[in-house]
């Protein structure tokens, strides 16, 4: 079970968790007045999280009190804290910085919504 | 659903005489299947878009030069008891529209088979109704 600040954000419905690429950031020499084709790299990467997955509820109005939930945990600007993927993993510092509803709710035997939230770890 | 031999039924007003067979298939357009990172097997399933489809057969004992036009819609009604007995009489009511019309030989048999597919008041309810009569 996945959470965000000790909240179980998106336990209503099965989802996964995703990491984004780690690595340096490196950026092509002419967009930063370099001469040469080359390229400089600009220090790691910002880990990026992506959760992937589907709010699962009862009645619309349930599953509009789980977005509602979710809303109320993005800041802004946002206000890190510790995320802990469905592995156990924990990413500390750690801001939530977007969800999106990956297509329209679903009405049938449950009113469901798929998801995608991102949360980002910034460089100091 | 099937119906075998159903006592009367009729379609947009009109009664059609020998029907053998009313089958009600139904299925998913659209099947929602999620799984989770703990292994592989799907952990959430539903089906948000379902299609009724209703296939009448009626046997044939003349020629058939005006059957019913696709796309034509209105309400399909299908009346059927316990085998041999007026008791149980119930109707099968459905708004449903022709989708198409075919034939086929069954033995010296003729057989007309007439594809409708029912429509939802709303969205949300279902198509059919099966209310008894007695």
């Amino acid at each position: 079970m996945s959470s965000f600040k000790g909240r179980n954000l998106f336990g209503s419905g099965p989802h996964r968790v995703r990491l984004g690429a780690l690595g340096e950031s490196v950026v092509a020499n002419y967009i930063i007045g370099l001469p040469g084709s080359g390229s400089t790299p600009q220090g790691p990467l910002e880990l990026d999280i992506t959760v992937e997955g589907r709010l699962v509820a009862g009645s619309a109005s349930a599953l509009g009190a789980l977005v509602a939930a979710i809303e109320s945990e993005l800041a802004s600007p946002p206000e890190p804290g510790t995320f802990i993927d469905n592995a156990g993993r924990v990413f500390e510092q750690v801001s939530f910085i977007r969800f999106e509803p990956a297509g329209p709710t679903d009405r049938a035997r449950s009113c469901s919504i798929p998801f995608t939230a991102t949360f980002r770890r910034f460089n100091p | 659903m099937l119906i075998l031999m159903p006592t009367g039924v009729s379609f947009a007003n009109v009664s059609w005489a020998n029907v053998r067979i009313v089958a009600v298939t139904r299925a998913a357009v659209r099947a929602v299947v999620e799984h989770a990172d703990a292994g592989p097997h799907a952990a959430f399933v539903d089906v948000p878009a379902q299609r009724t489809r209703i296939t009448v057969t009626s046997e044939l004992g003349a020629n058939d030069l005006a059957p019913p036009l696709l796309g034509t819609s209105g309400t399909l009604l299908v009346r059927l008891a316990r085998a041999g007995a007026d008791a149980g009489l119930r109707e099968l009511r459905a708004t449903a529209v022709v989708t198409a019309v075919s034939y086929r030989m069954n033995g010296n048999t003729a057989e007309r088979i007439v594809e409708f597919e029912a429509v939802s008041a709303d969205g949300a309810a279902d198509p059919l109704t099966l209310t008894p009569l007695d």
